[in-house]
């Protein structure tokens, strides 16, 4: 069996020495990982430990379900020679233009926010508020609020993300996550 | 006619040099992102679970911040491997170091990364690994091996579309049109008025997508139909939705696929 397998691979495949036959493995290798990946949604455990280096991609492309709607960030701040504590857009990201059809850096700026808005959310609903609070994509953009320029220092108190579907019916905004008090207790800003 | 193994791997690597240095130039362009409370920070917790190589050590790389000089490297060994194609000077160098700059980049995290970023990283380690082995083995199972998840990516992509009830029913195409971040208004407007060219639309989406994946196994002017229609579509793509590296990325994998129908049926 093995006699025959071996004359196989030189006398079909052309691997004439064990370098080939080696660079054969390796592909072969990465090639099935990359078909087993594509059977699950999720990255299988064992998957994700042995590819650090994410090579191993899912090539699932806006399926089964693509983004529906958009996420707004904004946070709770005292303005410049305001009075009250109002809620501003601050969303890192700007309308498409045009030009992204040739030129579209915003658009990482677009899926990293969403990616975190979605952690928060996708936390919130299965482990609670604690537990959303404590996902790096919310340290990410706590630090993210804390840091904004246009605000005076430790004026910015929380932040909440706004979603946005449109329909038939017209456009529907709903909070669905608002922050604790940022900047105080414990600091949720450390790592980032 | 054969195609020609070395051309082919040098077209692929040119096409994707350059949709890397795209990708890398935009990234340059969002410095102050990658900085201390910027949105482009890695995120720690690995979403993977760890590594085999260590939590702690994974940590150290990922907080590292010499991003935007590495996301520069990276750039200037995609420019050096087209001039070393250019000039006919070798390939390894280059390719070296942008694998390693793009391994560091991945263990980062964090640079909302896509697709297309998966497929042009994908590409190019598949060219280091043919140059490094530098036998004729070696690059055609290379360029078959990326015919091969150009395949993979196009079929998994359309038949989890086909799959999928409210992609048949063109609801997901409409809804993916009516948001900011993939959209395009008009489009959005003239799908939702017109239910039945959603359904159409969001067909010809995974249809194409299926069919395009046997673009490399079948006869070449076959498969250079398929091929061409793959270009429109990323050309589409990239008007409609912004979606710019995926034109590159995907296209890089052409000449492979188009080499691998040749290699099939030329015997």
């Amino acid at each position: 069996m093995i006699t025959w397998v071996s004359a196989s691979i030189r006398n079909d495949l052309g691997v004439s020495s064990p370098k080939d036959l080696l660079c054969l493995a390796i592909f072969a290798v990465w090639f099935l990982l990359t078909v087993i990946r594509q059977l699950k949604r999720r990255k299988p455990r064992w998957l994700g430990r042995i590819d650090p280096l994410r090579i191993v991609p899912s090539w699932r492309l806006f399926g089964p379900r693509p983004p529906s709607s958009d996420y707004r960030f904004e946070v709770k701040c005292k303005p410049a020679g305001g009075e009250g504590f109002v809620w501003i857009d601050v969303t890192p990201h700007k309308p498409r233009t045009w030009r992204a059809f040739g030129w579209n850096p915003q658009r990482r700026l677009r899926k990293t926010f969403n990616a975190c808005a979605n952690s928060i959310w996708r936390a919130l609903r299965k482990k609670g508020k604690k537990r959303a609070c404590r996902t790096p994509a919310y340290h990410l953009l706590a630090k993210y609020a804390t840091s904004l320029s246009d605000f005076a220092p430790r004026s910015v108190r929380r932040f909440r993300i706004v979603r946005r579907e449109r329909s038939a019916a017209g456009t529907a905004d709903m909070i669905v996550f608002t922050s604790r008090r940022l900047g105080r207790r414990r600091r949720t800003v450390a790592k980032v | 006619m054969r195609l020609d193994a070395d051309v082919c791997l040098n077209s692929v690597l040119v096409v994707a040099a350059l949709g890397s240095s795209l990708a890398d130039l935009e990234l340059l362009s969002l410095v102050p992102q990658l900085k201390t409370g910027g949105m482009l920070r890695p995120l720690f917790k690995s979403n993977a679970g760890g590594s085999a190589f260590g939590v702690g050590f994974l940590s150290i790389l990922q907080g590292c911040p010499v991003g935007t000089a590495v996301i520069a490297l990276r750039l200037s060994a995609a420019l050096a491997c087209i001039a070393a194609i250019a000039f006919h000077r070798g390939q390894l160098l280059p390719l070296l170091i942008y694998v390693m700059a793009a391994a560091f980049l991945q263990l980062r995290k964090g640079l909302g990364n896509n697709g297309s970023d998966e497929m042009l990283t994908l590409t190019l380690i598949s060219v280091f690994i043919a140059r490094l082995f530098s036998t004729s083995f070696a690059t055609n199972i290379a360029l078959c091996f990326i015919a091969l998840q150009l395949s993979l990516s196009y079929f998994t992509a359309g038949v989890i579309k086909l799959g999928a009830p409210l992609w048949r029913d063109g609801q997901s195409l409409t809804a993916l049109m009516s948001t900011q971040t993939f959209g395009n208004e008009r489009l959005y407007r003239f799908l939702a008025n017109n239910p039945q060219m959603a359904i159409l639309a969001s067909a010809a989406v995974y249809g194409g997508e299926i069919l395009v994946a046997f673009a490399p196994w079948v006869p070449s002017p076959v498969g250079l139909m398929l091929l061409g229609s793959g270009l429109v579509f990323h050309l589409l793509v990239a008007l409609t939705m912004g979606l710019n590296t995926f034109l590159f990325a995907f296209a890089a994998a052409y000449p492979a696929a188009l080499y691998t129908s040749n290699l099939l049926y030329s015997r």
